[in-house]
């Protein structure tokens, strides 16, 4: 069964976040929010695997817990 | 310091005296580029003539992480042992958010190679040895205190006119090298400028000499509690001198922000004490762009004049000398006639593409130190959060992707059954040998490297055997039992085959001479 990809490669990815973070310029809150479900759906088709999308929220979700 | 106030004579230029004829080229500025270029075209063959408007060397440490691809090309420039000798080579980089450290890296060197991913120095001491070995060299002709006023060029050659405290003179040159940094004289003269997005931010930059030992490793804080919120960037250097960059947001006043008193404390909070001296203070506004074109008729930009990064990936002193690589072995073949004058527009087009991957590296590293409020800032607080508990967020922290050499688009011949970390574009990867090591025996003059197999022979082709071994073989070969690979005066990996045949080396070495 796959799991949750635990590790990054340092640089690899820093087009994709700038990429992401871009997409939401100019939005205001409420179209970031549907910006976001709608990311999600499209990401989730195409993980496609119940295990590793339920690891990923529980960490978004712990995420949202720590105090720092 | 005694470096940095050590002052440099020249003699008299003779064009005070009576014209000078025309050189083959005159460089503008002894920085590190300058000088490395002179250097290089030296060992090329090729005389040159460096005028600086200074006769001393840079003031401050400025540019301090030497990549391991720069080191190469020192070893080449005859500096590099001086340079690793003097140097302190770090390899842990540890990443705080706010109060806590989030994660630390260790850049285990990789075995068998020369040299190591890193060395800090100071840019005074890389400037004292180049001067030193460039001094040492007949074909060099040195003039310090010698100011380009004016530039203009025709289709066979530039012109410049140079004021001396003796008097003015002026000088013509086949090719003239502009290495006269951010505010290049030579960029302004002929109307030219920087092109592209402006991406501005404002850093305290200081040396400080601390009297104990601090680990050697780089420290980089996003947020810390002791300097409101914005980044701070802490790298050891040799004599005990300290490095450390503050981000000052581009609002700050740089004449308020440099006094001692405004300084001393700030600096008191990075390094948790008082017993410090503060060396040299600078406040640097950096911004992220290029000129459109480094080539222009008979002037060619290299280094700062050409194009500028912010300072977290040192990206800036090393782009500069990948663009000597990239330029000196190609000048020289055109001055000496072996290529047409249209291979200078492959170091346009390969150096253009380096400095607008270096640009993009420092644009986004910039981008995530300094994140617009909204989502940007909400993707980064999540990247942080993560990262303290999950490796893999990690990778998303990007405080200073570190200098690497790009890796060309060159046309020649590949077999994708070859390692990728040698493709053509690359720069040939080191591998020990059982006498000394592969970057060395490379050398600068167009290379066949076989490995498993005979070298076809090629008229004006040297040809060198790899000695097989872990390295040199996980490098060069994978799984194949032989390959071949045509190897640059620059060390770039011009064409590769599995099988070569004496045809198709012959046909790549034509194209690399032509810059296509």
């Amino acid at each position: 069964m796959n799991r949750l990809i635990s590790t990054g490669q340092a640089g690899e990815f820093d087009k994709i976040y700038d990429n992401l973070v871009n997409a939401f310029e100019g939005l205001d809150d409420e179209q970031c929010l549907d910006l976001s479900a709608a990311l999600l759906v499209a990401l989730a088709n195409h993980v496609g695997d119940e295990r590793v999308i339920d690891e990923a929220i529980e960490i978004a979700k712990e995420s949202l817990n720590d105090p720092a | 310091m005694p470096v940095e106030s050590r002052t440099f004579e020249s003699k008299p230029p003779p064009g005070l005296t009576a014209p000078e004829p025309r050189k083959p080229v005159v460089i503008v500025g002894a920085g590190p580029v300058g000088l490395a270029a002179a250097v290089e075209l030296a060992n090329f063959g090729v005389p040159s003539v460096v005028l600086d408007d200074n006769n001393t060397v840079s003031v401050g440490s400025r540019a301090i992480c030497w990549s391991k691809r720069s080191l190469e090309i020192f070893d080449r420039l005859g500096v590099g042992d001086k340079v690793v000798d003097k140097g302190v080579i770090w390899q842990v980089g540890r990443t705080f958010h706010r109060d806590r450290e989030i994660f630390n890296f260790d850049l285990l060197p990789e075995a068998g190679h020369k040299r190591p991913a890193f060395v800090n120095l100071q840019q005074y001491y890389v400037e004292e040895y180049l001067l030193e070995r460039a001094m040492s060299l007949d074909l060099i002709d040195l003039r310090f205190l010698n100011r380009v006023e004016t530039i203009e060029f025709n289709d066979e050659f530039a012109i410049a006119d140079i004021r001396t405290p003796e008097g003015s003179y002026r000088l013509e040159a086949e090719y003239l090298l502009a290495c006269d940094g951010v505010r290049s004289t030579i960029r302004s003269e002929l109307g030219l400028d920087f092109e592209g997005e402006v991406f501005e931010e404002r850093f305290l930059i200081a040396d400080v000499k601390l009297d104990f030992d601090f680990p050697s490793e780089r420290r980089f804080w996003f947020e810390p509690p002791f300097h409101n919120g914005q980044s701070a960037l802490l790298h050891k250097q040799p004599d005990d001198i300290y490095r450390i960059d503050l981000q000052l947001g581009l609002d700050a006043d740089p004449e308020q922000e440099s006094h001692p008193e405004r300084v001393a404390p700030r600096i008191e909070q990075v390094v948790g004490t008082s017993r410090f001296d503060i060396e040299w203070v600078s406040v640097y506004t950096f911004h992220c762009r290029r000129m459109e074109r480094f080539l222009h008729g008979r002037v060619v930009f290299l280094g700062d004049s050409a194009h500028v990064v912010s300072p977290f990936g040192a990206r800036g002193g090393n782009g500069g000398l990948q663009d000597v690589d990239n330029l000196c072995w190609k000048l020289a073949a055109v001055l000496e006639g072996r290529a047409s004058a249209a291979l200078l527009e492959s170091y346009n087009a390969e150096r253009t593409f380096g400095a607008d991957e270096n640009i993009a590296h420092s644009t986004r590293t910039t981008k995530f130190m300094t994140p617009a409020p909204g989502m940007e800032r909400r993707f980064r607080d999540r990247v942080f959060r993560i990262a303290g508990k999950h490796e893999f967020a990690r990778a998303w922290v990007n405080s200073g992707r570190l200098s690497t050499p790009c890796v060309y688009e060159v046309p020649g011949a590949d077999d994708s059954r070859l390692p990728n970390i040698a493709k053509p574009g690359s720069v040939a990867p080191d591998a020990p040998q059982p006498d000394g090591w592969l970057i060395d025996k490379i050398g600068r003059k167009p290379v066949l490297l076989h490995a498993g197999c005979s070298a076809p022979e090629v008229a004006g082709l040297r040809t060198l055997q790899l000695k097989l071994n872990e390295n040199a073989r996980a490098r060069y070969l994978r799984d194949q039992a032989n390959a071949a690979y045509l190897v640059r005066p620059d060390q770039v990996i011009a064409a590769r085959w599995v099988e070569a045949d004496a045809d198709s080396v012959k046909k790549e070495l034509a194209a690399m001479w032509k810059g296509a």
